[in-house]
């Protein structure tokens, strides 16, 4: 690990103030940044411990019916929130289904936002990795890119976004609260992220020093609750990534879809919201077809980034089954195996 | 009460209590404040020719105390050939492999010096597969190899070829030119397999009194005191080698690998020196199960009679020969066993390569030749229209038959432990409801494999407070036979409870000559050394009371902690009188027992560079796999998985059960998730948790198990290892099963979903190998 | 780089440390505070085995900086084993063979206790879900999540037997 400089700001204004400094990281629970540390991947002159900074760590109903999410909120605990996993239980069932019950404990609702890609070559030193280092090149093009991205890649990174939590957010329209060196703003989950274009070193619309207070989500976003599933494959059953993901959400009405939401992870350096596929869906009946047509335009402008066609294959099926599952009902109960894509849990015993 | 009925128990681990408080000193955690740290300079290319290598900027950093590098340790090591060095010589043979060492007063320190090492390579064109190590322009991996000491005689060799040994039963090319056979040709590809022991590869070497000691996380000490001699050119005698409790080993520690370094670096410094893998350097360097291919034919009857088999397989040792030279030898009776076959001729090369080396790993070479084996049958039966259950059942090997190298097989073992899983099938039911409308598939498949005997050395010191010392070189590395079997076998023979026997850590000073822990051999092979130890203190302990109780010696026995009078319970005298009265009459009681191998002898001219001719004690599992396929994700689900073992005799059932679960689910990460893959410059791109992938509880279901004994064995009480096998069909199991509920043929390993998409879809490339020649003579060495 | 000061209560004790920054837990543990139970395993927080419990809630100790858990109340396996006998987790496991190598088993054995005291009755999927996060390369789990099971119905017999 490089040497830093370590600062305890007891203030959000102190903390920001402190983030001007050029080199400067915020810290929560670690969990992303120090393995990324460790390996060397990011070296930061001066780490920030936000952990400390009051109120940040609250989940408040807004008088409307949404919620605002503290970003120092836990991951477990915001997904064993009773009122928060009833009203959004497909964001309860993305945190469920990523990482392990430890780093839940850990890992905050900021720092799962903020998380970096699990590109192998962006860990890797001795590869070249635009996203790293600007202008050095991107290993994975040539290299093992399997489970690299299938939408929104540019020649000069084919990163995914790693987030299982990020997917039912943009879903459902979150908003970011964020404060700044020249004030607070907010800005929509969907537009958090950004795609790596020619300047993938630039990941996320954050200005320098702004740190994220809180997550919104919208009253509106409540109305799926009966209808919504995350679904998830991954290579292993448990503490693995998404190959790819979807989160569906429906509102439907005698067997009539008045309004749907779809995103899918693990296929694009951002959670990929599928506007064209909801809108199709829209006043449609639901049926297995219109759940295939859907998934076929959600997936219209996916390309292999490398060796993996297959991945386009796996996330139309996967849209498919999210929305046929969504259609089925939310199970009243979080599922032994959160986000699995199998519809019968004889057990747990998948080996994945 | 019978010397078996005393032994055998489910006794709980006696070591278990420590683990539990959080209290076992492993190796790691003896690290004191006063130690040195070592740290490696690795290479960071696969292949070159070292041009320059100056150390002397680095002896100036802050805290150095010693750097070394392979001028300080010049003397070469290996099984078969010594071809290894210590630290690089002159050439780089893999991404990773050690060049100099640092040792300070700490870590940071260490590791800061190495950037004071002025190292030039120049990079040398790398072979990375075996495809290209076998092509006649190839580089060679190694271009001294004709110079390289002979540690073994016998194998074949030739430049990228490290090893080659053949075996071959009768006149083949006129069982395949017969005008009644079919002939069944099938290729097979496996990747390697990462050990992970939790604690990693960790030693701590001194130098005492002109000699040096090495505490280190190792399955065989003797190993480690003889190569440290090797390389350091020292009598091995001046190498004391102790072993604290391991955490795990799976057969990575089977090999010395870090070791020496420490007494090297101990005998620059006069301080005790540590030098522990990071959790990547272990997973980068780890010596892996090999990649393999495998090409096998035979020719079969119409009634299913296999009267000619051929096979080359092909092993990657990495960089250096290490256990593959010694592990060709295995496929004569992995792949050469299971069935009744006419005539046979195997070959198994081990070959060079620029990559990380290989080694051993628990029922080595077994797990993919058994996977190719049983896949190939299966293809046999599709070809020839047979059921593979009832065909199985007709052609296992049985009494009297045949191996590869002409060894006979004694009793009919395999055939009825197939009739044992029907009734265990029909005890447990089939789980084919829970595939839920995903594609199903069931395979039974059988696999032979052995135990490796070899030379075990033990002493039984008898005390006075009625406990027994047992002094070996056997190391607990966690599978329990040192914690369970060996106290049970003592105390069973000398009447005493299990907890009365201690177990000394092993320690090659104290303890004679032992080949290691690993190949199902501790139970057998200490426990017999045990057992004649036993026989000698008995006989002592016997005598004496007989002259206490004027009583004949043979009128006596032991039990509850007594010497009793037969038949006249309570007569005798408790054993801690009986040893006060030796000591103070004869001297203290103790014996030394002492054990080898029988070295079943091959047909004559039938095995040609084998390290095992035949088997001494085979090992036969019958595995049952009933997997679920998702076809649009191409995810496997496996529902059940049944296995019937021959552990000869079952000494602590409870254990060899918890043997089997364990080895089951490292035996389905291997045939579903757990893949290493060589880097474009020829680094294991999986070196961490994170890409490769262990199965997790989430993965595994509860194995069903039945012990078969009354097999034949030379163990003790007649056992046989119990602990290396459960992992051996898991593959083939799995494999068969899968190409069962796609329909379609499965030729390598692990099937992970794109995997298991591919084939689906017919968009796999199934295994060719242009550079296994269609003709005999052309693979091998002659 | 300035070393700062860091208090914690480890296994009831209060300590007061001067760590370096980015220091984690498991350093502390292990190096300064002799803990030597807490094994290191993966070193980024894939693999359990040195789970410790920070304010009742499981914890990969080896991702933890220790300036983010100023104050805060943390029990390693030391902490968790009685005086005398072992703790009914670690009978459990004994008497149901749940251990082999052992590296694993205080992650184990503190995610359980973590477990139990949120769930005295946990289902076997609950079990498993728990120990998701924990690697253990010798057992094949089995064992391990009878051994949970059974210690369950340990501590609930005990607490029967006391409130009796």
């Amino acid at each position: 690990m490089n040497r830093f400089d370590y600062i305890r700001p007891v203030s959000v204004p102190e903390a920001i103030a402190a983030a001007a400094v050029p080199g400067s990281a915020y810290l929560a629970a670690g969990t992303n940044l120090l393995d990324l540390m460790k390996v060397g991947a990011s070296r930061p002159e001066r780490v920030i411990n936000i952990t400390r900074l009051p109120g940040l760590d609250r989940i408040e109903w807004l008088p409307d019916g949404g919620v605002r999410v503290g970003t120092l909120v836990r991951n477990s605990d915001l997904a064993y929130d009773e009122r928060f996993a009833k009203t959004f239980p497909v964001v309860a069932e993305a945190l469920l289904s990523g990482a392990s019950a430890q780093l839940r404990n850990a890992a905050t609702v900021g720092g799962n936002l903020m998380q970096r890609t699990r590109c192998a070559y962006f860990h890797d030193l001795a590869g070249a990795c635009n996203r790293r280092e600007p202008g050095s090149g991107c290993d994975a093009l040539g290299g093992e890119n399997r489970l690299q991205a299938v939408l929104g890649w540019s020649e000069h990174c084919i990163a995914t976004h790693p987030s299982d939590f990020c997917v039912p957010l943009a879903a459902l329209d979150a908003i970011v609260e964020v404060e700044g060196p020249h004030g607070g703003r907010e800005i929509a989950l969907d537009t958090l992220h950004r795609l790596p274009g020619a300047t993938p070193e630039q990941e996320t619309a954050l200005l320098p020093g702004e740190l994220i207070v809180a997550l919104r989500l919208p009253a509106e976003a409540s109305s799926f609750s009966r209808n919504a599933r995350y679904i998830k494959l991954r290579e292993r059953t448990s503490y693995a990534f998404a190959v790819v993901s979807a989160a569906a959400a429906l509102e439907v009405e005698g067997g009539t879809i008045r309004k749907a939401r779809i995103a899918l992870g693990g296929v694009a350096a951002k959670p990929w919201r599928a506007r064209e596929a909801e809108a199709l869906l829209e006043g449609k009946q639901a049926t297995a077809q219109a759940f295939a047509e859907a998934a076929e335009l959600a997936l219209a402008e996916a390309r292999p980034s490398g060796d993996n066609a297959f991945k386009i294959e796996l996330a139309h099926r996967i849209v498919t089954r999210a929305l046929s599952l969504a259609l089925e009902g939310t199970p009243q109960a979080m599922p032994a195996l959160p986000a699995s894509p199998f519809p019968a849990l004889s057990g747990a015993n998948h080996v994945i | 009460m019978s010397e078996l009925s005393a032994t055998v128990m489910n006794l709980p681990r006696r070591d278990a209590q420590d683990k539990l408080r959080g209290r076992t000193k492993y190796t790691i955690d003896r690290v004191r404040p006063d130690m040195l740290h070592a740290v490696l300079l690795r290479s960071t290319v696969p292949a070159g020719r070292i041009r320059r290598l100056d150390v002397s900027a680095a002896h100036d950093c802050p805290g150095v105390r010693a750097v070394a590098t392979g001028a300080d340790a010049p003397g070469l090591y290996g099984i078969g050939i010594a071809d290894h060095p210590l630290l690089a010589i002159d050439t780089i043979r893999y991404h990773g492999e050690p060049i100099a060492v640092v040792a300070a007063e700490t870590e940071a320190q260490a590791r800061a010096a190495l950037a004071a090492i002025v190292l030039e390579i120049e990079p040398l064109a790398p072979v990375f597969t075996m495809a290209e190590a076998l092509q006649p322009s190839a580089r060679l991996v190694h271009e001294d190899w004709r110079n390289y000491e002979i540690i073994t005689e016998g194998g074949a060799r030739a430049g990228n070829i490290a090893w080659e040994a053949k075996s071959s039963r009768g006149d083949v090319d006129a069982a395949f030119a017969r005008p009644d056979v079919r002939i069944v040709e099938s290729s097979f590809t496996v990747g390697r397999q990462s050990h992970v022991p939790f604690e990693p590869r960790v030693a701590i070497g001194s130098w005492e009194d002109g000699r040096a000691h090495i505490q280190t996380s190792t399955q065989v000490p003797w190993t480690v005191r003889n190569v440290t001699g090797r390389v350091m050119q020292l009598p091995p005698g001046r190498v004391r080698v102790t072993v604290p409790p391991v955490g795990g080993g799976f057969g990575l520690k089977f090999d010395a690998s870090i070791e020496p370094i420490t007494a090297l670096l101990a005998r620059m410094t006069g301080r005790t020196v540590i030098l522990e893998n990071s959790r990547q350097e272990e997973m980068a360097t780890c010596l892996c199960r090999e990649n393999a291919e495998i090409r096998i034919r035979s020719a079969v009857t119409a009634e299913g009679e296999i009267v000619g088999r051929e096979a080359v397989v092909l092993m990657d040792c990495g960089a250096y020969g290490g256990e593959q030279v010694f592990l060709t030898t295995m496929t004569a009776h992995t792949l050469g066993g299971n069935y009744r076959v006419g005539a046979m001729r195997l070959v198994s090369r081990a070959i060079y390569t620029n990559t990380p080396p290989n080694g051993a790993f628990r029922a080595c070479n077994g797990v993919y030749n058994t996977f190719a084996l049983e896949r190939h049958t299966d293809e046999i039966c599709e070809a020839l229209g047979f059921d593979t259950i009832a065909y199985r059942k007709k052609n296992v090997l049985r009494n009297g038959d045949l191996g590869a190298t002409g060894q006979v097989f004694e009793a009919d073992v395999l055939g009825p432990m197939l009739d044992r899983m029907e009734t265990l099938r029909a005890n447990t039911g089939t789980s084919e409801a829970k595939a839920d409308g995903r594609l199903y598939g069931t395979a039974t498949t059988v696999g032979t494999w052995f135990v490796f005997v070899g030379p075990s050395a033990a002493t039984v010191n008898l005390n006075a407070d009625g406990s027994a010392t047992l002094v070996t070189s056997g190391v607990e590395i966690g599978s329990g036979t040192m914690m369970q079997s060996l106290p049970q076998i003592v105390a069973g023979q000398l009447g005493l409870a299990p907890d009365q026997v201690i177990v000394r850590e092993a320690d090659t000073d104290a303890a004679g000559l032992d080949v290691g822990v690993g190949g199902g051999r501790t139970t057998v092979s200490i426990g017999a050394a045990s057992v004649a130890a036993c026989t000698e203190v008995k006989e002592k302990l016997l005598r004496t009371a007989g002259e206490m109780l004027q009583t004949r010696p043979e009128d006596l026995l032991l039990q509850g902690g007594r010497v009793e009078i037969s038949g006249r319970p309570g007569s005798g005298a408790t054993i801690p009188a009986v040893v006060a009265h030796a000591q103070a009459t004869t001297g203290p009681i103790s014996g030394s027992g002492a054990f080898t191998a029988k070295n079943t002898p091959a047909m004559s001219g039938c095995a040609m560079g084998h390290f095992i001719d035949a088997l001494d004690i085979p090992v036969f599992v019958v595995h049952e796999a009933e997997v679920a396929v998702d076809p649009d994700t191409g995810h496997v689900e496996v529902l059940a998985y049944r296995v019937v073992q021959d552990v000869g005799r079952a000494l602590n059932p409870r254990a060899i059960m918890g043997q089997i679960q364990g080895g089951v689910v490292q035996g389905l990460g291997y045939a579903l998730h757990e893949e290493v893959t060589i880097t474009t410059d020829g680094r294991i791109a999986q070196d961490n948790f994170e890409t490769y992938r262990l199965p997790l509880a989430p993965d595994v279901i509860p194995v069903t198990a039945d012990l078969y004994e009354g097999a034949p064995s030379m163990g003790p009480l007649g056992t046989k290892g119990a602990g290396e096998v459960p992992i051996l069909a898991v593959g083939a199991a799995i494999g068969c099963a899968v190409a069962r509920a796609i329909g379609k043929p499965v030729r390598q390993l692990p099937l992970t979903p794109p995997r298991v998409l591919r084939l689906l879809h017919e968009r796999e490339t199934q295994p060719e190998f242009p550079h296994i020649a269609p003709g005999w003579a052309a693979n091998t060495l002659g | 780089m300035k070393h700062s000061v860091v208090s914690l209560t480890i296994n009831g004790a209060e300590r007061q440390m001067l760590v370096a920054p980015g220091s984690t837990l498991i350093d502390v543990l292990r190096e300064s505070q002799g803990l030597t139970g807490t094994r290191r395993g993966c070193e980024q927080g894939a693999c359990g085995t040195c789970t410790v419990l920070v304010d009742g809630k499981t914890a990969m100790s080896c991702m933890l900086p220790v300036e983010t858990i100023e104050g805060a109340h943390v029990e390693t396996i030391e902490g968790l084993t009685p005086p005398q006998g072992l703790h009914p987790i670690q009978e459990a496991f004994l008497q149901g063979f749940a251990t082999q190598c052992g590296f694993c088993t205080s992650g184990m054995i503190m995610v359980a206790a973590a477990l139990l005291a949120k769930n005295p009755n946990p289902s076997r999927e609950d079990v498993v879900r728990a120990i998701s996060g924990n690697i253990c390369r010798c057992t094949g789990y089995e064992a391990i999540i009878d051994a949970i099971l059974d210690a369950a119905v340990r501590i609930r017999s005990a607490a029967h037997a006391e409130a009796a």
